[in-house]
């Protein structure tokens, strides 16, 4: 077994006013090496499924694996469902497509629909998200909390949060990017950023022994990333949660302002065929199926009646690449897949990062077509891709189902303001770029130059009159769809995800945010959710 | 009750347009496919357009197997999607009905004029021809990317401990520098 700075093989052990039987770190020693067992299968269902518990929580992710662990460890009797498989080591391929439709929902092909179209993904697997993304962990800045309470009346604040951002950091191995494994394309926009004096810093990220593959986007095959699969689960698992796979929660029922049961379909894995029907009786009910599908189960449900907030309000942080060209090879496969980012712009809704995907997801930015195309992907070891991500506070959109489907519709209008706001942030990435000694920008832009060859050139980032359309804009971070407000009337849930109609139905994912974090979304959600886990267990 | 002529014309016009859209395609090139022959033939001739042989990566899109590549890429899909990437597969191949260079089938062009097709959908100012031909490629680029010949020759690599120092990353995990 590894030597870790903590606690010995189980991983557990209680600090000073902590309940006794939490578990401080992750664990490392699973049985027979798996750290999925317990789990179980859609090969093992052999009828329907019929239990009953205390709480059930749906979805595996970095929102519903925190409450089941803590609410386990604190004696409950959990049971936790996801919808998707659980992938091991050797199940990650690194070819784009076949990886997208393994683990991701609509086989990777989601976008939004409105004033343009917006890719963006949802994870399908045990771990959610944490299987797929750059393990980025960062807190939001107090002032978030300051304008979320401004906005919703929930008495939320940085000094309450801390214990949870706390936990959650110790428990996964929090820690800045080391070094060793940053590699050229993560270095470079260091050293672009320091040219220009913007202050920059290596992510901190839920991993252990990271080695710069730069594949946490098809699944990390050094088993480096802690997500909340090889983490939380298994440690929940140890302190007795039930946990299943495969099954699909399709809908809560209500009795008066009591949840009483959910209902859902086991579903056979790649196909989402319904195969046995699932009832799970419990005293609590906790929906962290992600922001994308807890309306839906919501809306199905008929749970919350006259709720208008339902699925409304959706927010993204739309993402807007651009390749830096060096003249020498810097192997951009090669790094932690997004090992440095800076926050200096973050009071204006500005993040700025290196970026990584696989290779044929970020050529859409490369200009050309057949051998001017070939040409562009020979070049592609002299690139590296940077993006700008934004607090668009503008924008709006909507989750509804649709229609013969467990998935749902998405729009979403990506406001002027904030446009003009994410062509700010590609001004001053295209000056990081130039500042690290790139010798061209692929902008990826339509109606400007498709190859920019100096400062002066890319000066057109900032002059030209952007269109949302323009662009190439994606967007990964997703929430605000069941908001929480202090009033029932402003929102789904309250401060501890409490849904307002009800006693005992709770929402723990990127849902119940009241707007942008800032930063990436999962840190947040994960400490959110452990405050929501303990609020349930100081109630009783 | 319509006049005789009337009939005729719509009579002709039908059959053109059934054969246009319809016939005159070759037999489905990999046997067992999802894609019917048309679809396969769409696909192999965007393939090599993005992808012509004897281009700086010596190896075309047909010859990387994007066919039978996005035939399993669409078969793969939920159907909603699957029929998406089918209507995308149609547009392409009767775009230039509507957008020229010439009033015939995709497939019908020569490679010069399937270039000059994908070159106006990519540089249009229509958004919805420019996302089909982002679409398109991006698909293709997917799968041409993953033939091992095409990374030999991008250099790329797969490498799950890049530089070397995974012994000595694990001795001290935590993930902390």
């Amino acid at each position: 077994m590894r030597t870790l700075d903590v606690i010995g093989a189980s991983g557990r052990a209680a600090r000073e006013g902590e309940p006794a039987g939490r578990t401080r770190r992750a664990p490392f020693d699973f049985p027979n090496g798996d750290p999925h067992a317990g789990v179980k299968h859609y090969d093992e269902y052999r009828s329907d499924l019929e239990l009953d518990c205390d709480v059930v929580v749906v979805g595996s992710g970095p929102g519903g694996a925190v409450v089941a662990k803590e609410l386990a460890e604190g004696g409950r009797d959990v049971v936790l469902l996801e919808e998707g498989p659980p992938f091991g080591k050797k199940d990650f391929v690194q070819e784009a497509g076949e990886a997208m439709h393994r683990m991701l929902r609509e086989g990777g092909t989601r976008a939004t629909r409105g004033n343009m179209f917006i890719p963006t993904m949802q994870a399908n697997a045990l771990g959610g998200g944490s299987l797929i993304n750059s393990a980025i962990c960062a807190r939001p800045p107090a002032w978030i909390w300051e304008k979320w309470h401004r906005a919703t009346g929930v008495e939320i604040d940085d000094a309450t949060l801390a214990p949870h951002f706390d936990r959650v950091e110790e428990f996964l191995f929090c820690g800045p990017t080391p070094i060793e494994v940053q590699g050229p394309r993560n270095l470079l926009f260091k050293q672009g950023c320091d040219a220009l004096g913007i202050s920059s810093e290596p992510t901190w990220r839920n991993v252990a022994g990271c080695r710069g593959s730069g594949e946490c986007f098809t699944g990390c095959r050094n088993g480096a990333k802690k997500s909340t699969d090889v983490s939380y689960v298994p440690a929940a698992i140890r302190a007795g949660a039930r946990v299943y796979t495969s099954v699909r929660a399709e809908r809560v029922v209500m009795e008066g302002r009591r949840a009483t049961m959910l209902l859902g379909h086991v579903v056979e894995p790649f196909t989402g065929r319904a195969t046995h029907s699932v009832r799970v009786r419990a005293k609590t009910i906790v929906l962290a199926a992600g922001c994308m599908q807890t309306p839906l189960i919501l809306e199905e449900s008929r749970a919350l009646p006259g709720c208008a907030w339902v699925g409304k309000e959706l927010m993204l942080h739309p993402g807007l690449a651009i390749m830096a060209v060096y003249d020498e090879p810097i192997d951009p496969w090669a790094g932690a897949t997004q090992g440095y980012h800076s926050l200096h712009h973050l009071r204006e809704g500005i993040k700025l990062e290196v970026l990584w995907s696989p290779p044929a997801v970020l050529a859409a930015r490369l200009p050309g077509l057949g051998r001017d195309y070939q040409g562009h992907l020979l070049d592609y070891q002299r690139m590296a891709p940077f993006d700008v991500i934004i607090a668009a506070d503008r924008s709006r959109g909507e989750v509804r189902t649709k229609r013969g489907s467990h998935d749902p519709a998405l729009t979403f209008d990506f406001h002027d303001d904030d446009v003009k706001l994410i062509q700010k942030g590609l001004g001053i990435l295209s000056d990081i770029c130039w500042a690290s000694g790139a010798k061209a920008i692929l902008p990826g832009i339509h109606g400007i130059p498709e190859i920019l060859h100096s400062k002066e050139e890319s000066e057109i980032l900032r002059t030209m009159k952007l269109r949302g359309s323009d662009t190439i804009t994606a967007a990964n971070h997703a929430f605000g769809s069941t908001r929480m407000s202090k009033l029932a009337s402003q929102g789904v849930v309250d401060g501890y995800g409490r849904c307002h109609q009800t006693d005992n139905l709770y929402i723990a994912d990127t849902g119940i945010f009241a707007s942008s974090p800032a930063v990436n979304p999962m840190l947040a959600v994960m400490a959110l959710a452990d405050r929501i886990a303990c609020h349930l267990l100081e109630a009783g | 009750m319509i006049p005789p002529l009337v009939f005729a014309g719509l009579a002709a016009g039908g059959a053109a347009l059934a054969r246009g859209v319809f016939l005159g395609y070759p037999d489905k090139r990999v046997e067992g496919a999802l894609l019917y022959g048309k679809e396969q033939a769409i696909v192999a001739a965007c393939a090599d357009a993005f992808f012509p042989p004897g281009g700086p990566i010596p190896l075309s899109g047909s010859e990387a197997g994007l066919v039978e590549y996005m035939d399993d890429y669409v078969r793969r899909l939920p159907e909603g999607q699957a029929l998406l990437v089918r209507l995308l597969l149609e547009f392409i191949e009767h775009g230039p009905w509507v957008f020229g260079p010439k009033r015939v089938r995709f497939t019908s062009l020569g490679e010069r004029d399937r270039e000059a097709v994908l070159e106006s959908m990519r540089t249009s100012p229509i958004y919805f021809r420019r996302i089909a031909f982002l679409s398109m490629r991006t698909m293709l680029t997917m799968g041409y990317l993953a033939h091992p010949k095409v990374a030999e020759a991008m250099k790329m690599k797969a490498d799950t401990d890049p530089f070397g120092i995974g012994e000595k990353i694990c001795e001290g995990i935590g993930g902390r520098s």
